[in-house]
């Protein structure tokens, strides 16, 4: 038997959600309390909006934890511009404090190349990881040290199997993102370069924008925009554009 | 002279209970790479972690509307401790293939039948449910209201209306809402 009328008066969906939302005096919830209790009609009715009042904050936590998300993802673009203006605000804060105290008249200012690798670096996420029965096993636990950005055991780890794999491009390409994401751009390059001999490998154009990248980092620009024009990433283009500029 | 924190005098607590976006997201970015290096261990992947994190991130903040956690600890440590829980469940339900590719490269299969996502009780499905199919402006009006726990002076602000036809408007959404249920209750 379908309702016409409402299920819940005014005043029971104003004093349910004032209840909900914590908006009761002690002395209120507990008459509500007792009421309830002498009340099975209201309790149930109660019951029933209380349901549907979770759903619809359930809904609105999910909505909100997708850009919660956001702050921990590992996706290039939106890491890439918060760093570029988290440096921005370090910048800026620096130069605040250093005014501030005043008789400090030398300051650092990066150049603009160390700007540009500010802005265009984020160490690359790393595979997905599974630890089974594999030959691999090595390789992936490494890989977790390596999204842990504890780059330097994820190295030493990787290091033990380059002997047999000296031309494997997953493990050279890793390597040298890992000395990147370390700072020693030389070291990164060399690892970029035994990627590079493949013609075919899934790594080329991304090896290609982080040799780039070392270059650019060590303030080679010649080198950075010969390696930077074998990606076919915009990210490069426009890094090679504004290195032109 | 307690030793034991008590859930009010927890202010985590209280800024879940008040769905406070700030305190949630702190407690979110600071506990998902830690259970994300724990999934990368057990055989998963980025995508799985965040869907198993997400529902544990529910679970974690219902029980504490419940009043089900002591808040003597800290709900980073909780809410760990529920998405771990909630991991092995999923590891022990779904079953796996594991695949490592020519190139060195891993996937991990989840063959059909894997029902890891079906968690939601039948009463909250059909609440969702329900809340899925009520209009734009209910969903909207409601969320704001509900969730985000604006005045109603404010959300009569935010969507350019008076203040007394958000609120005629929220009550009319209310029982519509209900009636959607009712109707999904009874038809499947």
């Amino acid at each position: 038997m379908d309702r016409e009328e409402a299920y819940w008066t005014r005043e029971e969906q104003e004093l349910f959600e004032s209840c909900l939302l914590d908006q009761m005096t002690p002395a209120e919830k507990a008459g509500f309390e007792s009421r309830m209790a002498s009340d099975p009609t209201l309790k149930a009715k109660f019951l029933e909006f209380k349901a549907l009042f979770g759903a619809i904050e359930e809904a609105g936590l999910r909505l909100a934890m997708d850009h919660f998300h956001e702050g921990v993802q590992d996706d290039g673009k939106e890491r890439r511009l918060s760093t570029a203006s988290r440096t921005v605000y370090r910048m800026a804060a620096a130069i605040a404090v250093l005014m501030t105290l005043g008789g400090i008249w030398y300051f650092y200012y990066p150049n603009d190349n160390e700007r540009l690798f500010a802005a265009y670096y984020t160490p690359d996420p790393g595979l997905p990881t599974v630890m089974g029965n594999s030959d691999n096993y090595m390789f992936y636990e490494a890989m977790v040290d390596y999204k842990q950005e504890d780059y330097g055991t994820a190295l030493q780890k990787w290091k033990g199997l380059l002997p047999g794999k000296m031309d494997n491009d997953t493990l050279n390409y890793f390597m040298g993102s890992a000395h990147l994401a370390k700072g020693e751009a030389d070291k990164a390059i060399s690892y970029f370069d035994r990627v590079l001999v493949h013609d075919s490998t899934p790594f080329r154009s991304e090896a290609a924008f982080y040799k780039g990248l070392a270059h650019l980092k060590m303030n080679e620009v010649r080198e950075a925009l010969k390696s930077l024009e074998h990606t076919s990433d915009d990210r490069a283009r426009e890094l090679a554009q504004k290195l032109k500029d | 002279m307690g030793k034991t924190l008590q859930t009010k005098d927890n202010p985590q607590v209280t800024a879940f209970k008040k769905n406070d976006r700030q305190a949630m997201q702190e407690v979110y970015e600071h506990t998902f790479p830690k259970f994300r290096s724990h999934v990368f261990r057990n055989s998963g992947n980025e995508a799985e972690a965040k869907d198993v994190f997400q529902d544990a991130f529910v679970a974690c903040w219902r029980n504490i509307k419940d009043d089900k956690f002591d808040g003597a600890g800290s709900v980073e440590a909780y809410l760990y401790t529920i998405a771990r829980n909630k991991w092995t469940d999923h590891l022990r339900s779904a079953r796996f293939r594991k695949t490592v590719g020519a190139e060195g490269l891993s996937k991990v299969v989840q063959e059909a039948g894997d029902d890891s996502g079906g968690e939601l009780d039948d009463k909250r499905e059909t609440m969702l449910k329900a809340l899925d199919q009520l209009g734009d402006a209910c969903q909207q009006l409601l969320g704001l209201f509900y969730y985000e726990r604006k005045t109603m002076k404010q959300v009569a602000k935010d969507l350019g209306i008076a203040a007394t036809s958000a609120r005629n408007k929220k009550y009319r959404c209310m029982e519509r809402l209900r009636s959607l249920a009712e109707h999904i209750t009874r038809n499947g």
